[in-house]
C-alpha cells in the first residue's frame, strides 16, 4: 500500500483533547472569568485506511501532545481562547517516509518534537434560553515552518480560517442530570496544488453528571474532507514535487467515538480524562488515544484586588 | 417601600457584628445535620439570627457572594429572580460576603447595582465562612425549618441547570432534595 497520511488526523486529536482542558464549548465563561489548561494526549496508530476501506500496516505511529489552552470571558456573551500544542511524535516500521529536500527525515524511529499551530477562537452566545446557541470563529496559524509530511509529521503546517456553531442543552426533564452539546465546524485551509482541502466536523459531547463533583461523557467526532486526494491512488508519485503535500492534501473521512470523565477537585481545579477510537474511516488512520487536563479557573480581577487590598 | 428604595436604605448600614468566634473553617456539616447556627448585623442595620430565621421561615438560603467575582456576578440575576420569587412562599435569602479585602462600602454598592433586595452581612474576619466550612463564591447554604441542612454547592452549573431552584422546590414540596450536594465553583472565599 502506498502511503497514506497521518497529519490531519491530528487536529482530531487536538479537538478532542482541547475538550478536555476547557468548559463545555456552547457554555462560555461570564465576563471577567479566565481558565488555563494543561493537557497532555497520547495517540497512536498501526494501520492505514484506503479510501476504499482496504488497510495496511506500515508500522507503528505515535503522538503525545502537550497543549497549553487558555480562555477569557469578555463579555458574559463573548469569550476568547487561544491554545497551542507541542507535539512530540514517532514512526517505527518499515516504510519510513522519505525526507524532504534540504530537510531531515521525520520516519527514522527516534522521537521528533516541535511546536505546531497557534490556535485563536472567538466564541459568541447568541440565546439566553435553555439552548445554548453559541457560533464561533477561529485561525489557525502555525508558529512556525515544520514538517507536515511523513508518518510521524506533526499537523498539516497550514494557515486556517474556522466557522461553526456549538449548541448545547440540559436534557432535564427528560434526562435529568444529564447534557447534549455538539459542534460543527467548517474549515477553510490555505491551497496547495491548485486545492483547497475543505472540510466540515462535527462532534457531540453526551454528558451526565453522576456526582456535583464528577461528569462522565461519551464523545463522537465525524470529519469529512471535501476536497483532495484519495489515499493511496490519488497520490503523486515520490518524483513529484506534490508528493510532499500528499499527507495534507489527502481526503480523510473518519468517526471516532470514546469517552471521558472530569472531575472538580476543587472549585477552581478540574481534571479531566478522555479516550476515543476510530470506529470508521477512509483515507486515514485507525487512531485512538488517551487525553489527561487539568483546568484552572480564576478572576483577573480578583487577584489584582487581592494584591491591592481593599482600598 | 418598593424594592429598590429599601435597597437604597441598605446603603445606611452598620458593620456587621458576628457573634460567633469560631477562628479555623470547619469541616463541612453533612446533608441533614444542623448548620451552624450565627448572628450577624446587617449592611441595613438589621439584627440577623440564623437560628430565628429558620424558624419563622419555610427556608433559609446563605449564599456567599463576591463584588468581583465573574461567576458571582453572573448568577446575580439569578439569585435576585429566586429571591423575589420565592420570598413570598417563605424563604429567606440572606447574602454574605467574607472576603477580607472587599471594603463594607463595595458591599453595599454592589447590593444596591445587583437588586438585592434581601439582608447582606459583611463578614468581617470571615467568621460565617469559617464556621459554616464556605469555599467559594458563589456557594449557597440552603436549611430548612428546622435548621438542618438541605442543600449545599453552587447556585447553577455551568451548562446552567437551576439546582438551588431545584432544591428550593423540593423542601418547600416535602420532597428529598435530587441532588443535595454540588461542587460551588467560582472564586475562592477570600482569607487573606
Amino acid at each position: 500500500m502506498r502511503r497514506a497520511s497521518a497529519v490531519g488526523t491530528l487536529l482530531l486529536g487536538g479537538l478532542m483533547l482541547a475538550a478536555g482542558t476547557a468548559s463545555a464549548q456552547a457554555w462560555l465563561p461570564p465576563k471577567g472569568e479566565a481558565a488555563l489548561g494543561l493537557g497532555w494526549a497520547r495517540t497512536w496508530a498501526d494501520h492505514h485506511i484506503g479510501y476504499d476501506g482496504v488497510g495496511g500496516n506500515p508500522g507503528d505511529m505515535t503522538w503525545n501532545n502537550a497543549v497549553s489552552d487558555l480562555s477569557y470571558g469578555i463579555t458574559d456573551r463573548l469569550a476568547v481562547r487561544l491554545n497551542i500544542p507541542f507535539v512530540m511524535s514517532q514512526y517505527v516500521g518499515p516504510k519510513p517516509h522519505p525526507a524532504r529536500p534540504g530537510k531531515p527525515a521525520l520516519d527514522t524511529g527516534a522521537w521528533n518534537s516541535a511546536f505546531t499551530d497557534f490556535r485563536a477562537e472567538v466564541r459568541f452566545k447568541a440565546t439566553t434560553g435553555a439552548l445554548a446557541v453559541t457560533p464561533v470563529v477561529a485561525i489557525v496559524f502555525p508558529s512556525h515552518w515544520y514538517e507536515s509530511m511523513g508518518h510521524s509529521a506533526f499537523g498539516n503546517n497550514a494557515v486556517e480560517g474556522q466557522f461553526g456553531v456549538s449548541v448545547g442543552r440540559l436534557l432535564d426533564p427528560v434526562l435529568p442530570n444529564a447534557y447534549l452539546q455538539a459542534r460543527y465546524l467548517y474549515a477553510v485551509p490555505e491551497e496547495w496544488a491548485g486545492i483547497r482541502p475543505t472540510r466540515s466536523s462535527a462532534a457531540f459531547d453526551l454528558g451526565y453528571f453522576v456526582t456535583g463533583s464528577l461528569t462522565v461523557s461519551v464523545l463522537g467526532a465525524y470529519t469529512k474532507t471535501h476536497a483532495g486526494w484519495r489515499a493511496p491512488v490519488d497520490f503523486p508519485p515520490a518524483t513529484n514535487p506534490n508528493f510532499y503535500n500528499h499527507d495534507r492534501l489527502t481526503k480523510h473521512e473518519y468517526f471516532r467515538f470514546g469517552g471521558g470523565a472530569s472531575y472538580a477537585l476543587t472549585g477552581s481545579i478540574e481534571v479531566g480524562l478522555n479516550y476515543y477510537a476510530t470506529l470508521w474511516a477512509r483515507s486515514d488512520i485507525n487512531m485512538s488515544g488517551i487525553a489527561l487536563s487539568v483546568t484552572y479557573g480564576f478572576s483577573p480581577a480578583q487577584v489584582i484586588k487581592r494584591n491591592k487590598g481593599v482600598q | 417601600m418598593t424594592p429598590r428604595g429599601r435597597s437604597l436604605l441598605a446603603l445606611a448600614t452598620t458593620l456587621l457584628v458576628p457573634a460567633t468566634t469560631g477562628a479555623a473553617a470547619a469541616k463541612p456539616v453533612n446533608i441533614g445535620q444542623p448548620l451552624p447556627a450565627f448572628e450577624a448585623t446587617s449592611l441595613s442595620g438589621e439584627a440577623f439570627s440564623l437560628e430565628t430565621a429558620t424558624r419563622e421561615h419555610k427556608a433559609v438560603v446563605v449564599l456567599f457572594t463576591s463584588t468581583v467575582c465573574p461567576y458571582a456576578n453572573y448568577f446575580a440575576a439569578h439569585v435576585r429572580e429566586l429571591s423575589e420569587a420565592y420570598g413570598p412562599r417563605g424563604v429567606l435569602f440572606v447574602g454574605v460576603n467574607s472576603n477580607n479585602w472587599e471594603s463594607r462600602q463595595e458591599v453595599i454598592d454592589h447590593t444596591r447595582e445587583r437588586g438585592f433586595a434581601f439582608p447582606m452581612i459583611k463578614d468581617e474576619g470571615h467568621v460565617i465562612a469559617d464556621r459554616l466550612g464556605a469555599d467559594r463564591t458563589p456557594e449557597a447554604f440552603l436549611v430548612d425549618a428546622t435548621g438542618r441542612l438541605r442543600y449545599r454547592g453552587w447556585v447553577k452549573s455551568k451548562q446552567e441547570s437551576p439546582d438551588l431552584q431545584h432544591a428550593l422546590d423540593a423542601v418547600l414540596e416535602g420532597r428529598p432534595v435530587r441532588r443535595p450536594v454540588t461542587k460551588a465553583f467560582g472564586c475562592a472565599v477570600d482569607r487573606y
